[in-house]
């Protein structure tokens, strides 16, 4: 049987354990910036895919870099986009309350700022398969062409131009989501045009 | 002998072993990610590569390691596998990264893997030791997975995110929302004890 020596109970432990970490850490860290360049470019192409989709430009999916670089010129804190009339458009990032966490959202705008181009989720915690939902196009396509501020009204009922259908099980999630979009739109024409 | 070993230690956690509706392991996850068919899977396969593995290594080195560190270590191990499967996952599947969130990182916790580790590999040869690790994954994957197909399918009227059932089903919104998982889980446990366990027990 081994004796149980001070090496033995006190060092050793403290070598072996400091032994795996620098193991663990190499490996990791090595992963970690094999895969760096891949996970900043997929951060980059999302949020460009949900400004594209915020402005309602159509793209292919391999395609998002050079649509977004010919159309998308980044300002302080908003984007200017050419939309596909030649008209000039904005896309404004904003973020608010959700129900679970916050939820960050582009919003896109016609050149009166008012109308809007559409809607697109950067990040959301809500619920799984209830409000989660406002990620689905049928609910974010509803903004189109739309202008605001908008009353979000039962599944299946909107009929006036400012009425948006909600999502059936995840009442707190729609009244969040319209209220940052209401904050959105009050407060485009100051974001854009400046103080 | 030998063989013999390998396949009663692969069949047991498929069974009567079986980690998440024998031993009660696991259960957070179970019910966290059982929401969606992709979702589950993907985590399924995250669970099968963290158990496999981490039960793999530790078992190479359980010799050295001391007494009094060993859970220090066994987590040390774990959380690399771990981290290793959401950067992976990060990478090269952002979408579903996106979904599963911090579920990935909470693989960590999951107590079928830390239980595997301290009951299995730190008293088994490796070859063994990745057998129960990859059986005991897959025995809780198949669980996970007969459960989510039911959660969809009954919640959403969708599989794999693709309409099933027509308009004359009625969704039933408890099923995706957590409680759901626990009526699944049940039932699962019930009908598996019920009409499978029972009768070795009465055989004995």
């Amino acid at each position: 049987m081994k004796s149980e020596t001070f090496f033995s109970q006190r060092i050793f432990p403290l070598i072996f354990m400091g032994a795996v970490t620098v193991v663990a850490i190499t490996l990791v860290t090595g992963i970690y910036l094999l895969t760096e360049d891949q996970v900043l470019r997929n951060e980059l192409l999302f949020e460009r895919q949900a400004i594209l989709d915020a402005a309602g430009i159509e793209f292919d999916p391999d395609d998002i870099e050079r649509v977004y670089e010919q159309r998308v010129t980044k300002e302080n804190g908003w984007y200017s986009v050419q939309l596909p009339d030649d008209e000039r458009g904005y896309v404004i990032s904003i973020i608010g309350a959700g129900l679970w966490g916050p939820i960050e959202m582009m919003l896109g705008f016609y050149e009166d700022l008012e109308r809007m181009t559409g809607i697109a989720i950067l990040s959301h915690n809500e619920t799984p398969g209830l409000g989660a939902r406002i990620e689905q196009r049928e609910f974010t396509e509803q903004f189109r062409g739309r202008s605001g501020p908008f009353e979000m009204v039962d599944e299946g009922t909107a009929e006036e131009d400012h009425e948006i259908d909600g999502l059936t099980g995840a009442t707190r999630t729609t009244v969040a989501v319209g209220e940052i979009i209401n904050r959105g739109v009050r407060n485009a024409p100051d974001t854009v045009r400046g103080e | 002998m030998a063989r013999g070993a390998a396949k009663k230690t692969f069949l047991k956690p498929l069974g009567r072993d079986n980690p998440v509706f024998a031993q009660i392991l696991g259960i957070c996850s179970t019910l966290a990610v059982t929401g969606k068919l992709e979702n589950t899977v993907v985590m399924c396969i995250g669970v099968i590569f963290v158990t496999t593995f981490s039960e793999g290594t530790l078992s190479l080195i359980r010799k050295w390691i001391p007494a009094r560190i060993r859970m220090m270590v066994e987590t040390l191990v774990i959380a690399t596998f771990v981290i290793i499967v959401d950067i992976v996952l990060r990478a090269f599947y952002p979408d579903i990264w996106r979904q599963l969130g911090p579920y990935v990182g909470l693989i960590i916790t999951n107590c079928i893997i830390m239980g595997r580790a301290e009951a299995f590999a730190l008293n088994n040869p490796p070859g063994l030791s990745l057998i129960d690790g990859l059986a005991s994954g897959l025995g809780y994957s198949y669980v996970l997975i007969v459960i989510a197909f039911f959660r969809e399918l009954m919640g959403t009227g969708q599989l794999w995110g693709v309409q099933i059932l027509g308009d004359w089903w009625t969704n039933w919104t408890i099923m995706v929302m957590p409680a759901g998982a626990f009526f699944m889980l049940a039932i699962f446990i019930w009908v598996v004890k019920g009409v499978f366990i029972q009768e070795e027990q009465h055989g004995k």
